[in-house]
């Protein structure tokens, strides 16, 4: 009689206690779910509020006359662009989240952004830009319209803000192989403002691409220029890698792993070993990068040892000309960037990256992606200005520390012979780039001293 | 008799509050450290090494057979004689790896450690047990997405966007990144680029979602497939 007394009493406590927990996790639960909305629902409304503020700006762009007002304006277009994308990326993602809004408020922060720096520089906008404008105003003012309607709807006609989280009843019947309610796709009675976003932004891809020059424009896929014509199949590719492999004085046993497809077609290899991998080029067969991440023994070969035994692989290889622009030590390696370097230029956008191990000098990895995209002949321009002219050109208190010319590669590909000036202002130092024919300031990089390196920004 | 103990224990007193202090004070690299060794130089030995994504559990400043084996590997992956004792080579090149960046002037810098940061976490928590290439591969592609219209500016917001990786959904994006995982976002960092273009990837054993295996498919590293 005592032991069911004790049972019955014991049970009831552990239920009393378990209750408790349950309403515990509940009401934990059930504030992280407001935390939650509350979240969306900021970035949201930010969102929606930066797009409107971008809209106005683009809209007084069309009525403006005057340039210098419209730096202001297209500046303000940009920052508030950025802004709205930037509160879009704390929105949750289904699939592929909202690319296409991305994409719109992306192109209007880098269209408002290089017009704004034209008109500032004293340049004005073209016909064919007004008209983009015009575009991409529209585009702002609609998606702007329908995000404020979907808010709207969750405000007023009960749609909720975040897909609500499934009930026990489903998560159970889940187990047993229900299949959870479809979304709506209809885009005047979403499930949820989430999934309303998503609708809009598939509706958003009917809408026609916008015309114009700015850096998100610039062709991403370009032709290799280093590469010889002809494709080679993975046989040759296989004895070009053999031949790329001995001519290092390396050894290993090459095996065929796949194709790469996309914008650089290219054969995958393996050098034995899962750490090992290599690419070789279809058209041309050149061998585009490979890496071997063995285990590297105790560092006996010095800086200069290591350079000299990057040179020498370089010539082995049949590169031309090489100046060592960059190098970080990693203790076991050593990463040292080349460029071609022609009649006293250096050409940057022709680099080579080689990994030199400092256990024995072989080399642990090679990356000639850059090089093989952008090598060719060229004829280099001499220069207009003479090294002093140019240096007229930099800013009062510079302190020169070495000078040299250089074919710097601008964000549109575009290839300009500049002086580099390396120097320093109080206490920063700095590559300034002259243009050689006009003295134009055409790029500017800040240089740090990282733990393994100089970087340049 | 009263005044010889008081004695004693003041002598006593000043030469431990001496030994104490030099301790305290000692600074990473006036010693070699080794195995029983402890105190704050030990604790900013293994800080560093953490900061290079070797393992050793918590600093506590005790030189165990867990710090002494994380040296080891450091001293391995490095090019320095392996002795699992932080004498001045590998404390040196410790620091140097571990130091932070600076202008010319000398102040320090942020910038580029944060990105090396987030990226090494992604790497991490999304493909910590794939071959090395397809690890360089998860930071290209985020680094490609950078550069991409469709996706948020920043590598913050394209790493937490929520539901973006499932790393980020179940936490594993705040574990500590390891060594390799460090070195291959730096890698990707300076340009390689194992699947140029893609700016997806997924792992097929794991999901069935139509959208993703619509893409166009660049190559597959390990258990993934990069697409486009």
């Amino acid at each position: 009689m005592r032991r069911r007394n004790l049972l019955v009493g014991g049970l009831g406590l552990a239920l009393a206690v378990s209750l408790i927990w349950g309403y515990g996790q509940y009401q934990a639960s059930r504030q992280l779910g407001i935390h939650e909305e509350n979240q969306y629902q900021q970035a949201y409304k930010d969102m929606l509020g930066h797009m409107d503020n971008a809209e106005n700006f683009l809209a007084k762009t069309m009525g403006s006359n005057s340039n210098s007002n419209n730096v202001f304006h297209l500046t303000g277009a940009w920052e508030e662009s950025t802004a709205a994308l930037n509160d879009l990326s704390n929105l949750p993602v289904d699939n592929l989240g909202s690319p296409n809004i991305a994409q719109l408020l992306n192109r209007t922060s880098d269209f408002s952004y290089t017009l704004a720096q034209r008109l500032a520089g004293g340049g004005d906008i073209k016909p064919e830009e007004q008209k983009a404008l015009i575009d991409i105003h529209e585009a702002t003012r609609k998606t702007s319209e329908d995000l404020g309607r979907l808010r709207d709807k969750a405000e007023f006609e009960d749609v909720a803000w975040t897909k609500a989280r499934p009930s026990l009843w489903s998560t159970v019947t889940g187990w047993f192989g229900a299949k959870a309610e479809a979304d709506s796709t209809d885009i005047t009675q979403p499930t949820s403002v989430s999934q309303g976003l998503q609708l809009l932004d598939t509706q958003l891809q009917k809408l026609p691409p916008f015309q114009y020059q700015g850096k998100f424009n610039s062709v991403v896929s370009q032709s290799p220029k280093g590469l010889p014509p002809g494709d080679f199949t993975k046989e040759q590719a296989q004895a070009n890698l053999n031949k790329f492999i001995s001519q290092l004085g390396l050894n290993y046993n090459v095996q065929f792993k796949g194709d790469t497809k996309g914008t650089l077609p290219a054969y995958s290899f393996s050098l034995g070993g899962a750490q090992t991998w290599a690419e070789v080029s279809k058209q041309g067969g050149a061998v585009l990068a490979f890496n071997d991440m063995r285990d590297i023994g105790v560092k006996v070969l010095s800086t200069d040892q290591a350079k000299s035994k990057a040179q020498s692989y370089l010539s082995s290889l049949g590169y031309p000309a090489m100046a060592l622009t960059s190098m970080e030590d990693h203790g076991s390696y050593l990463s040292l960037s080349y460029v071609v370097q022609q009649d006293g230029v250096r050409i940057y956008p022709d680099k080579v990256i080689l990994h030199v191990a400092m256990d024995n000098g072989q080399l642990v990895g090679y990356n000639a992606r850059a090089y093989l995209m952008f090598h060719t002949s060229r004829t280099i321009d001499k220069t207009k200005l003479s090294v002093a002219q140019a240096r007229r050109y930099l800013k009062a208190g510079f302190q020169v520390s070495d000078t040299g010319l250089v074919l710097l590669a601008k964000d549109n590909y575009s290839e300009v012979l500049c002086y580099e000036f390396r120097g320093t202002v109080d206490s920063e130092e700095f590559l300034v780039y002259i243009n050689a024919a006009t003295g134009f300031e055409e790029q500017i990089y800040r240089v740090i001293k990282t733990p393994v390196g100089e970087y340049q920004q | 008799m009263g005044k010889r103990r008081i004695f004693a224990v003041i002598a006593a007193t000043l030469a431990s509050v001496l030994i104490l202090s030099v301790t305290l004070q000692a600074a990473l690299g006036d010693r070699i450290l080794g195995r029983s060794a402890n105190g704050p130089e030990v604790r900013e030995l293994q800080v560093r090494l953490k900061q290079l994504g070797y393992v050793l559990g918590s600093a506590d400043g005790k030189y165990g057979h867990k710090t002494e084996a994380a040296v080891r590997l450091f001293q391995r992956e490095h090019g320095i004689r392996v002795d699992g004792l932080a004498g001045a080579s590998t404390i040196s090149l410790l620091k140097k790896l571990t130091g932070v960046s600076t202008n010319y002037g000398g102040k320090a810098v942020g910038l580029n450690s944060n990105d090396l940061n987030l990226l090494s976490h992604a790497v991490y928590g999304e493909a910590r047990g794939e071959p090395f290439e397809g690890q360089v591969a998860v930071a290209a592609v985020l680094i490609t997405r950078l550069k991409d219209p469709r996706f948020p500016k920043s590598i913050a917001g394209i790493i937490y966007q929520p539901g973006a990786f499932s790393s980020v959904n179940d936490g594993q994006i705040n574990l500590s990144p390891s060594a390799n995982a460090i070195k291959a976002a730096r890698m990707a960092m300076n340009g390689w680029d194992p699947v140029p273009g893609a700016i997806y990837f997924f792992a097929p054993s794991k999901t069935k979602n139509r959208f993703i295996w619509s893409r166009p498919q660049i190559k597959q590293i390990g258990n993934h497939i990069f697409t486009r």
